[in-house]
């Protein structure tokens, strides 16, 4: 006979709290760094991708360009630069998180008594030096090629906090719309509301003998009932006319249709849309010649 | 009276039209073992997920450790310990970093985060890899440092979904052992397998779970009395006319030979030393034997006898037939 034994439950103080939260996030922040110094690679769109760009810039496109004010045309590129740079690496961060999602890690995040922010927080926190430096290689490589900035320290480093806001927001929003769709992937119990495409529906019904029975009817249907149910159509299966675009009125607005259906590459394309059924049309032609 | 550590009562999830868990209930009194054996699709993940906060229930409700899984998780978290079925460590970082995360998110000061790691590497063999990135470890071990992760905290609640689940029988043999370990401990346990020997070994109860709901509930023994017990597969190496009159008086029901008259076949009471009876029995009257099998029922016949159906055509229970093909 056992009693039951449950720590006590404790409610810490928000000191205590803020503290804890400052430490998750410190510890995520860390391992995320981590991971960078093991695949240093990952780096590349913040390391290498900005003196290639920069360089290809401001000396193979920039040679021929001559500003028609006057003015340094380095002046511009540095700051288009650091916008695209910016931009490109916040969806290379993006998939450190996602990867996170695909291992499961997540989970064991999720199961802990931490703050569950922590894991987004972290995250953002390194997007955040790592856009950092990013912006201090852009700024580098402009300094010698010839970038000088125009405006005090403090100016500079102003314009240079509005670029790393820019890229901050740039990947917070882009990672959560993302979050939310790579989830249903995932696991097998997040199996997503809308059944799997019929494309692929139809495939496993091909591979697996117990469905042969199934194939089987899907393939005798119509073609309308098959754009009903959103089949995809089955191989060399006719079309209906209408749906050609290539089959042309060649001569609109006359009293007589003429259909043509052949050869229409050597055509001049109609004003108008593309005849209806053939049959349709021949319909009321004998209607307007009788 | 005695304090129940897991508790649930009608849990419903559905996925879009899959009823995942269609009613589920179970319990596990506090220091024992639960075993939930089912099929893939069953709802096993689902069920654990749920009790691990990691899911809410449409409908139903659960404690773990005496807190309501939605309006406490957080309490729930202080509790647990969870090993998912694919193992959830940072490939990235070493073993022993990995270790010393779990146990800095958890609240412990740096230099006991590092304490209890170095203790469990050691409890998990661990020890020579601790310093190698987790992505160069193999299953079992990759498998070990998750349960280690969990471990961190000495939770009184652990849950593991399929611990075993891909392992190699030695990889597997070594998981039970360490999960024994756990289970000296004291803690409470709820394991989710698709294995019958597996819930035998380490279960003191056993769920059957099918469809998202407990279709047989006991022990392993009593489960196996509901299945029937064991049989006995023979092959001779030439069909013989004594061969029934000389195991008739070792087997526990009717004598099955078939076609060719090679293969004999008989439900049996397992009992130490039925072999080797069987083949001296069989040697006496002058047989040959070319193999000789006692069989323990399976999952597979535990479902049979449960449901009627083999385990394989278990999981859906949806009316839509598209989405049933999909799934199949």
């Amino acid at each position: 006979m056992t009693t039951a034994t449950f720590p006590l439950r404790t409610t810490p103080s928000l000191a205590a709290r803020l503290a804890g939260r400052v430490r998750d996030v410190a510890v995520l922040t860390t391992r995320n760094l981590v991971h960078i110094a093991r695949e240093p690679l990952r780096l590349s769109d913040v390391t290498i991708q900005p003196i290639l760009f920069t360089l290809l810039f401001v000396y193979v496109f920039g040679a021929g360009v001559s500003l028609p004010g006057g003015g340094s045309y380095s002046d511009f590129a540095i700051a288009g630069l650091l916008a695209l740079n910016l931009t490109t690496s916040a969806i290379g961060t993006a998939v450190g998180l996602t990867s996170d999602l695909a291992t499961g890690v997540i989970d064991r995040f999720r199961s802990l008594a931490m703050w569950p922010a922590a894991v987004l927080v972290g995250r953002s926190l390194t997007d955040l030096l790592t856009a950092m430096l990013c912006t201090a290689i852009v700024a580098l490589v402009g300094l010698i090629v010839g970038w000088t900035p125009d405006g005090t320290p403090l100016q500079t480093a102003a314009g240079f906090a509005v670029f790393l806001l820019f890229g901050y927001a740039l990947s917070l929003g882009m990672r959560l719309p993302r979050d939310r769709r790579q989830r249903h992937r995932i696991r097998p119990e997040h199996r997503p509301d809308r059944p799997i495409p019929p494309l692929i529906r139809l495939q496993r019904a091909g591979r697996h003998p117990a469905h042969a029975g199934r194939a089987a009817h899907d393939r005798r249907l119509e073609p309308r009932q098959r754009r009903h149910r959103r089949q995809p159509p089955a191989v060399s299966q006719p079309q209906p006319l209408s749906s050609d675009p290539r089959l042309a009125d060649a001569a609109p607005g006359r009293g007589r249709a003429a259909v043509v259906d052949r050869a229409t590459g050597r055509l001049r394309p109609a004003r108008r849309v593309a005849v209806q059924a053939a049959h349709d049309r021949v319909a009321r032609i004998k209607t307007s010649a009788t | 009276m005695t304090t129940m550590m897991i508790e649930a009562e009608g849990l419903c999830k559905r996925f879009g039209a899959t009823h995942a868990l269609d009613g589920l209930d179970l319990t596990a009194s506090a220091g024992s073992v639960l075993g939930v054996l089912g099929p893939n699709g069953a709802g096993k993940t689902t069920a654990v997920r749920i009790l691990t906060t990691l899911a809410r229930p449409d409908s139903g409700w659960a404690r773990v450790a005496g807190c309501d899984v939605v309006a406490d998780a957080i309490e729930v978290k202080r509790h647990i310990g969870v090993a998912a079925q694919s193992a959830t460590v940072d490939e990235v970082l070493t073993g022993r970093q990995n270790l010393v995360m779990i146990g800095r998110l958890s609240a412990l000061s740096r230099r006991r985060a590092r304490v209890r790691a170095t203790e469990l590497l050691d409890r998990f063999d661990l020890g020579d890899a601790a310093d190698r990135m987790a992505r160069t470890y193999s299953g079992g071990m990759r498998r070990r440092l998750d349960l280690a992760a969990t471990l961190v905290m000495r939770p009184p609640v652990l849950f593991l979904d399929e611990p075993t689940t891909g392992l190699d029988p030695t990889s597997r043999v070594r998981m039970w052992t360490v999960i024994r370990g756990l289970i000296a401990d004291g803690a409470t346990l709820l394991l989710t397998t698709q294995y019958l020997d597996e819930a035998d070994e380490l279960a003191d109860r056993i769920i059957v779970v099918d469809h998202g709901r407990a279709i047989a509930n006991g022990t392993a023994a009593e489960l196996k009395r509901q299945t029937g017990g064991a049989r006995l597969e023979v092959l001779l190496t030439a069909p013989h006319a004594r061969a029934r009159a000389a195991l008739a008086p070792l087997v526990d029901g009717e004598i099955t030979i078939a076609q060719d008259g090679r293969h004999v076949q008989a439900p049996v009471r397992a009992a130490g030393g039925l072999a080797t009876r069987v083949v001296r029995a069989l040697d006496d009257a002058g047989i040959e034997v070319d193999d000789v099998e006692v069989r323990q029922p399976s999952l597979d016949d535990v479902f049979f006898s449960l449901t009627g159906h083999p385990s394989e055509q278990a999981p859906t229970t949806t009316d839509d037939p598209e989405l049933q093909d999909a799934l199949a």
